[in-house]
């Protein structure tokens, strides 16, 4: 071993540490800048993920295209987009829209609640047809609540049709006409038209609900019980503040 | 010469192993922001992420999948710069990487054998989480620290 060519060597390793510090802090830089814009990018419409059924390219709608309970003339319309699949969405409607549907969206209540299939995916799009199916029989938000509940049942398979006649019998429902319902796809017009509201007002992601017909940032308070609450409460004050 | 070059090689290898580490755990702290409601939706070019995510096998021991992400790449990350810059493959911090890199490439494949015959469904940000644990392991070759002592006495 020669003393140039250890030199040689210390120096080679010198220079190779120096410049894998250099890449670790460009990967660093390059991966933080990913994490920040992640949230806006992965979520612009034309980003989402091949729909094939869900297309909604040349479609019409409007908000008749929602699902809504709750009185027509309440103080707090609330829109919500949801996604059956996505854990978000799962959480926000089993926990904070299903218990103030069930406090605030009764007759005579302070709250409309309308909720528009936003299927993010084909599985998706299954768990929609199926909610649709189970409004034909007014058992819409107990199939909707059943899907977010039981979607361990159902995300998985190729075909789950036969989780979704389980979900129909335990709400009471006709299991034959849903049946006919989920083959004969009847209600893919109306799901492709309230994705393509949800498109048309901006929604990138899910859920996405708008208060009054203004948006609310994801990661806003007022996706929690008590940021909605309070909001039903402020508005049904100042309605009656209005009407004195 | 053979020890130097020996050192020299590791060096770049567990240089490589930091970097494949570093982008692991970018991705599995994205998978976990997404878990915890930062993202409304993963971006997913191809695949099915949401369908795994949303399965039972999202979670391992009750903890999320992308949460035990973060813990192996950052832990392999911080072991593997301790390594490049000139702890033995037979230190404990060699050994504990080649333990995580073992550990990590079963778990990928428990994962990904999951995903092709039960889940039927394929996460893009899951295969890539594969492909860097196979590169890993091969990077640390764990079979060089875990059987170090015959090494160590040929040396």
């Amino acid at each position: 071993m020669t003393k140039e060519w250890v030199v040689a060597k210390q120096q080679s390793q010198s220079g190779g540490s120096k410049w894998f510090y250099v890449t670790i802090g460009v990967v660093i830089l390059i991966g933080a800048g990913w994490l920040l814009t992640a949230g806006r990018s992965g979520g612009e419409a034309d980003e989402l993920p091949p729909l094939g059924l869900a297309q909604t390219t040349g479609i019409e709608a409007d908000a008749s295209a929602g699902i809504s309970i709750g009185p027509d003339d309440a103080v707090v319309t609330i829109y919500d987009f949801s996604d059956y699949l996505c854990p978000h969405c799962r959480e926000f409607n089993s926990m904070v829209g299903k218990l103030l549907r069930r406090n605030y969206a009764v007759p005579g209540g302070p709250l409309r609640w309308v909720s528009f299939e936003f299927p993010l995916n084909d599985q998706s799009f299954k768990g929609n047809v199926a909610s649709l199916c189970a409004e034909e029989q007014g058992k819409f938000w107990e199939m909707h609540d059943m899907l977010f509940a039981r979607v361990e049942n159902w995300a998985t398979e190729t075909n789950p049709n036969g989780a979704f006649i389980d979900l129909a019998k335990d709400i009471g429902m006709d299991t034959g006409d849903f049946k006919s319902c989920l083959n004969e796809r009847e209600n893919v017009k109306r799901i492709l038209e309230s994705k393509q509201y949800g498109v048309d007002l901006g929604v990138t992601g899910t859920p996405t609900i708008f208060i009054n017909g203004q948006p609310v940032p994801r990661t806003n308070q007022f996706y929690s019980y008590q940021g909605l609450e309070e909001v039903i409460q402020q508005q049904t004050a100042a309605a009656a503040n209005a009407s004195e | 010469m053979p020890a130097s070059d020996s050192h020299v090689s590791a060096a770049v290898r567990y240089r490589g192993v930091s970097l494949l580490a570093l982008v692991g755990l970018f991705v599995s702290v994205y998978l976990l922001l997404y878990h915890m409601g930062f993202y409304g939706v993963l971006a997913c070019g191809a695949g099915s992420c949401e369908t795994v995510q949303a399965s039972k096998y999202a979670k391992f021991l009750g903890i999320s999948v992308p949460a035990w992400g973060v813990a192996f790449y950052g832990a392999v990350f911080v072991l593997a710069l301790m390594l490049q810059a000139g702890r033995a493959e037979t230190s404990l911090p060699g050994r504990l990487l080649a333990l995580a890199a073992l550990g990590g490439l079963c778990f990928s494949i428990y994962l990904t054998a999951i995903e092709l015959f039960v889940l039927h469904a394929v996460c893009m940000w899951c295969v890539v989480s594969a492909i860097l644990a196979v590169c890993i392991f091969l990077l640390v070759a764990p079979w060089r620290s875990l059987g170090g002592k015959e090494q160590e006495a040929a040396a």
